[in-house]
């Protein structure tokens, strides 16, 4: 018999099962395995750390630029990479859905813990860097920089679900959404904030969710960085949408699936 | 028990909605091995996938007591770059069976020896058949369904397959489908023939095979007439 508790367990069993699995082939292959991560990430920081300095730019309200780097790539990265790793979570993965208990959505969930799991650590060994740089590191807000963070998290697991399904209708949509993306790099506040941006820019960064989580995610990481900017309500609505919409759009892109066996 | 109440099966392609299973009715009781015959085409694969869960039927339903293997032999699942033993790992773990106890069973029963550490992009189709087929002897499914075309693997592998499955004869069931009659006679008591969506049920292998031999005799016929 089948009850809704039974059918929890087995489901948890299955994305355990593929977050297992995923951790050895996400990066199996590279030598230095898992250090990729940190190494992506650090390399992107040094390099606006670098671009930074030269211009002379310092970061805003009194945060050191490290600090204020890591506050606005850790988000970036574990949005996008969600998002990129979710979108071809089902494609890549056509043959797991032959075992009955696998669905698309396990898969896509697994993925996404993995990911959130990743750029946890990804933060911890920058931060612990920084701070061993004689950089100041405070975590001013833990329950800011969680909320910042699950709210990131959740932004890619719902547009990754979007994405996922769209590919399988318009397979399109893997060439385009890398564009997005790029597109998402720059006026999502990684390297600058939106704080600091004039009036009439700040009007249009305001619809992308991704800007107030960065700017909310330094404010949890700084006593001095107050950004007047972040408007967390629309972004939870924000992620209601992509949710609704991700996991409406994934029943309906079943039927997509099947045609091409 | 596994009973197909009213399962019908189309796909929407870009030529219109093609159905393969149109309001297909059976029951397949444990202990008795079922055979599907059925012509390239016919849905053979298609009707496999919906007894084994693998996809949802467009409507009508398929209700399982009893546990039901993947089609014996199918690797898709296994990871390229994952050894034979933390593929199997992976399946235990969605299953939700000793890991331990599985890994020992394949072991021995494939004769993988080394190879059981080594990536599976390194394994030949007949290795990952062994691998995939001693993995679903250790599951012990109370249902094995074997897809012709999957069940792969060298002579005395095969000679293996049969005697395990001999063996076990009263403790799972096997479900057959095949367009080949001598494979259907080898491992079924009793078989249907699957024909433009339609599943028939017959009372003796015998009669079967005769009706399927006919519907071939009778399609080899119209062609040649339509060549002519």
């Amino acid at each position: 018999m089948i009850t809704l508790k039974s059918a929890a367990r087995a489901q948890a069993r299955v994305v355990w099962a593929l977050m297992l699995r995923e951790t050895k082939t996400l990066f199996g292959k590279h030598k230095l395995g898992y250090l990729w991560a940190p190494i992506n990430a650090a390399f992107f920081i040094g390099i606006f750390w670098a671009i930074r300095d030269f211009g002379g730019f310092h970061a805003p309200h009194g945060m050191s630029t490290p600090v204020f780097l890591v506050g606005g790539f850790i988000p970036w990265f574990l949005f996008a990479e969600t998002v990129t790793s979710g979108m071809n979570s089902v494609g890549g993965n056509r043959a797991l859905l032959a075992y009955p208990q696998v669905f698309p959505l396990d898969i896509l969930t697994a993925r996404a813990l993995l990911q959130g799991a990743m750029y946890v650590c990804v933060m911890v060994v920058l931060l612990s860097i920084a701070r061993a740089m004689d950089y100041q590191v405070t975590l001013q807000d833990p329950a800011r920089i969680l909320e910042a963070m699950s709210l990131a998290l959740l932004l890619g697991f719902g547009t990754g679900a979007v994405c996922s399904a769209l590919n399988l209708m318009w397979p399109t949509t893997a060439r385009v959404v890398p564009l997005i993306l790029r597109v998402m790099f720059f006026v999502s506040g990684l390297f600058f904030s939106v704080d600091a941006m004039p009036h009439y820019v700040q009007r249009y960064l305001f619809f992308n969710p991704l800007s107030h989580l960065i700017e909310s995610l330094r404010g949890g990481l700084s006593a001095t960085f107050n950004s007047r900017f972040v408007y967390l309500p629309y972004v939870i609505g924000f992620v209601l949408v992509t949710l609704s919409l991700g996991l409406l759009l994934e029943r309906y892109s079943r039927r997509y699936m099947e045609q091409e066996v | 028990m596994i009973e197909l109440c009213n399962l019908c099966k189309s796909y929407r392609t870009k030529k219109g909605v093609q159905t393969v299973l149109e309001d297909v009715s059976a029951a397949f009781p444990p202990g008795c091995n079922m055979g599907i015959l059925g012509r390239n085409g016919a849905g053979k694969s298609t009707l496999l996938r919906l007894i084994g869960g693998a996809e949802m039927p467009t409507s009508g339903r398929v209700v399982r007591q009893g546990t039901v293997s993947w089609p014996i032999g199918f690797s898709g699942g296994f990871h390229g770059s994952l050894s034979g033993r933390e593929n199997l790992r992976f399946i235990c773990r969605i299953y939700d069976v000793d890991i331990r106890k599985v890994t020992a069973f394949v072991e021995e029963f494939s004769g993988l020896g080394d190879y059981m550490e080594m990536p599976l992009s390194t394994y030949s189709s007949g290795m990952r058949a062994k691998l995939a087929f001693g993995l679903s002897m250790a599951i012990d499914f109370d249902y094995y369904l074997i897809d012709e075309v999957t069940a792969v693997g060298d002579a005395v592998f095969k000679r293996k397959s049969k005697a395990e499955f001999d063996r076990r004869k009263d403790r799972s069931t096997l479900i057959v489908v095949s367009h080949s009659t001598a494979t259907i006679r080898q491992h079924c008591d009793a078989a249907a023939v699957l024909d433009r969506g339609n599943l028939i049920f017959f009372d003796n292998l015998a009669t079967a095979i005769d009706h399927y031999e006919n519907l071939n005799g009778n399609e080899t016929g119209v062609d040649k007439r339509e060549r002519a």
